[in-house]
């Protein structure tokens, strides 16, 4: 689906996106404080942080929806602030909001973005029917877009934004408010695009889950800057300690047990999670295994299961961002159009 | 069904109370509304008429002649009523009057002083534009109260004031027939220009366009094209209506019709473009639905539509000028009443387009091409 097919992240092209130093001020509030990193050619990066922390103008700064206050931001070597027409043929995007006209068909609403691109009728065509199969929607391209489900809409929008063959794709939490099957569709979608090479994917989210499957490196932001960088196992590995073992017992735990796990070297905290399970927060990489057990014997308990749970993208997200809610209010009142009106 | 709580029905009318509180900038159009109507309407369709424009041609010297203009001079001087001025003949009275130039022709005969010295009725001839009802109702009803009411002597009361239509009998609904033409553009351009604009924006549908390579002029010029598109069909629709209600025959022929239509689409795209650099920035739908009643009494009233511009104050006249209403009503009404060709109505396309231009300069410079 994409212009090129060469798999994997191309670390020897010129990067897709550089942003230097990259800074949005709203009056006195600064929504994003000198951002710097790159995005090389075919990664899908994600950028991950809670509301109000500074993605979506990130997002809007790279897509040249929003004018930067200063620093520097090249989209496949495009400046988005004096170059902003040239860098719109080169990205194609889906909005954080649903801005699907729900007038036009599925082939309607194709077929004219194909035309804002000034794309000739047959390359049009073509280019639309590949789409509309790739996101399922070949059944339903006939029908207005307002008859169609959460999904379905978010679909049309990845086929919309890819209309151009562009070489920098942009999601804006691209599956929020989806159901499950929808969100793993949409997944699929972005993991076959992925599988063909080339294309760049920059993904704002704030599902771990979706981050973790998806994306090769991560930025965590919060309060306008990067707090963290890198891939998602190496983001699980920086966070100290974090390794879980829970130990279920056929008997009941009692106090003393519970004492002598805690001494144990390896293991920063013991506590008792019910009367037949000890929970344990290890320090380190290896889990000491050999050690329990010995510990265990050693009372004559005797052992259910150990499971070991590993830090996920969750706890690396609240590790950098803390737990404390990010209320903000933009000072404008938003309004839905009813759809009467519509 | 009839379950009913006075804490619950209070809560609601709390919430109701509250938002009101939160968007009192609606409030404005709504309390400014009435104000405008009064003002505007009140000027617009209840003043006295002034300064109509009004020929005198003089082919006699006599002394009824003189006491015939010094009476209409008395109504230009004591209301202000008529701007009086003389020419020489009746040709180029006449040939003024249909380029609109005069509202009446007054026509004192040769043999005028004669006829009221032998004590006969003399003939005063009044030809009217009755393609302007009004100003010709009031012309022909000021001329016999000051002829026959006239109390010099027994040589002014023998005037005989006579009418002629030089467009023929008109109905009253066929002189409506340019109004609601402009009306019916007047609402396409608030429907398209402003309604629909800002609710595609609060839709999204406008970010979703600003992330391709369209330009603020391909947006405004593409928007432009489909609601003047509408315009003319809702237009053309409504024209051939009117004309069939009103029982208008197409003097001109299917000139007259495509002047018709050059006229309805100048005057929609001059109401669409003004409409999308009001609402270049709006964002909230709910702004050109509250503007939607000022801007129809502050564009149509004062565009000549229901009563002539003559009877409005300098600064009536002034608003009146910088909206393209007047213009397309004052060329439909002489297309359509009139029969006139290209020529007596170039000035007002003229201005009608340059309205437009001008309006699609500031649109696609005020219309945000970012969030």
């Amino acid at each position: 689906m994409s212009r090129h097919g060469n798999g994997a992240p191309n670390g020897d092209a010129p990067p897709a996106i550089v942003v230097e130093k990259l800074t949005k001020k709203f009056g006195d509030f600064v929504a994003d404080d000198e951002l710097t990193f790159s995005v090389a050619q075919g990664e899908i990066f994600g950028i991950l942080g809670p509301n109000g922390a500074g993605k979506s103008t990130l997002i809007r700064m790279l897509n040249t929806l929003v004018v930067p206050t200063s620093g520097r931001a090249l989209v496949m070597g495009k400046d988005v602030r004096k170059q902003a027409v040239q860098v719109r043929a080169e990205i194609g995007v889906i909005p954080q909001a649903n801005t699907v006209d729900g007038d036009l068909t599925a082939w309607e609403s194709l077929d004219i973005y194909g035309k804002f691109y000034g794309m000739p009728r047959k390359e049009r065509h073509a280019r639309a029917l590949e789409l509309l199969a790739a996101v399922d929607l070949m059944e339903w391209k006939d029908k207005a877009a307002g008859t169609y489900s959460g999904g379905m809409r978010r679909r049309l929008e990845i086929a919309r934004g890819l209309i151009n063959r562009p070489n920098v794709f942009i999601l804006d939490e691209p599956t929020t408010g989806l159901d499950p099957q929808s969100r793993r569709v949409i997944w699929e979608l972005l993991e076959r695009l992925r599988g063909e090479g080339g294309l760049t994917i920059l993904i704002c989210t704030h599902y771990m889950d979706e981050a973790d499957r998806l994306c090769d490196r991560l930025a965590i932001v919060d309060h306008g800057k990067i707090a963290a960088l890198g891939t998602p196992r190496e983001l699980k590995a920086n966070v100290p300690g974090q390794d879980i073992l829970t130990v279920n017992f056929i008997g009941e735990v009692d106090d003393a047990l519970v004492a002598a796990l805690k001494g144990l070297p390896d293991v920063k905290e013991a506590a008792r999670d019910d009367p037949h399970t000890v929970r344990l927060i290890l320090q380190g990489d290896i889990a000491p295994v050999d050690a329990i057990v010995e510990v265990v014997r050693a009372r004559h308990m005797r052992m259910k299961s150990m499971t070991l749970l590993e830090p996920t993208l969750e706890d690396v997200f609240i590790h950098y961002t803390g737990r404390a809610l990010r209320d903000t209010a933009t000072g404008e009142y938003s309004y839905d159009v009813p759809k009467f009106m519509r | 069904m009839y379950e009913f709580k006075f804490s619950r029905m209070l809560a609601v009318a709390e919430r109701d109370l509250r938002r009101f509180r939160r968007n009192r900038a609606f409030m404005v159009p709504m309390v400014l509304m009435p104000i405008v109507y009064l003002v505007i309407l009140g000027q617009a369709m209840g003043g006295d008429l002034h300064h109509l424009p009004i020929a005198l041609v003089n082919q006699d010297h006599g002394p009824g002649a003189v006491a015939v203009q010094a009476r209409l001079q008395t109504l230009e001087q004591s209301r202000s009523l008529f701007r009086l001025a003389n020419e020489p003949d009746p040709a180029t009275a006449l040939a003024r009057l249909r380029q609109g130039d005069y509202k009446a022709v007054v026509m004192v005969p040769a043999d005028f002083s004669a006829d009221i010295a032998r004590g006969e009725a003399a003939p005063l001839g009044v030809v009217l534009d009755n393609t302007d009802n009004t100003a010709a109702n009031v012309i022909e009803a000021e001329l016999r109260r000051a002829m026959a009411g006239a109390t010099g002597g027994p040589m002014v009361a023998s005037i005989d004031v006579q009418r002629v239509d030089v467009y023929g009998h008109k109905e009253f609904t066929q002189y409506l027939v340019p109004a609601v033409i402009a009306l019916a553009l007047f609402f396409v351009a608030m429907l398209a220009g402003g309604i629909i604009l800002v609710d595609d924006r609060a839709r999204g549908i406008h970010e979703g366009y600003f992330v391709t390579p369209l330009s603020a002029l391909d947006l405004v010029g593409g928007l432009t094209l489909s609601a003047t598109t509408l315009a003319m069909i809702i237009g053309t629709v409504v024209l051939g209506a009117a004309l069939l209600i009103a029982r208008i025959p197409l003097i001109g022929g299917l000139q007259t019709l495509l002047l018709c239509e050059c006229a309805m689409a100048l005057l929609g795209l001059g109401l669409i473009l003004f409409m999308f650099t009001l609402m270049a920035r709006v964002s909230n739908p709910m702004m050109p639905r509250a503007l939607f009643g000022i801007l129809n009494v502050v564009t149509f009233f004062p565009s000549g539509a229901l009563y002539p511009t003559e009877s409005y104050p300098g600064w009536l006249q002034g608003l009146s000028m910088v909206f393209p209403m007047r213009y397309a009503v004052h060329a439909l009404r002489a297309l359509l009443l009139k029969g006139v060709g290209p020529q007596a109505v170039a000035l007002d396309f003229g201005v009608m387009g340059g309205f437009a231009l001008l309006w699609l300069v500031l649109a696609a410079t005020f219309f945000k091409r970012t969030l």
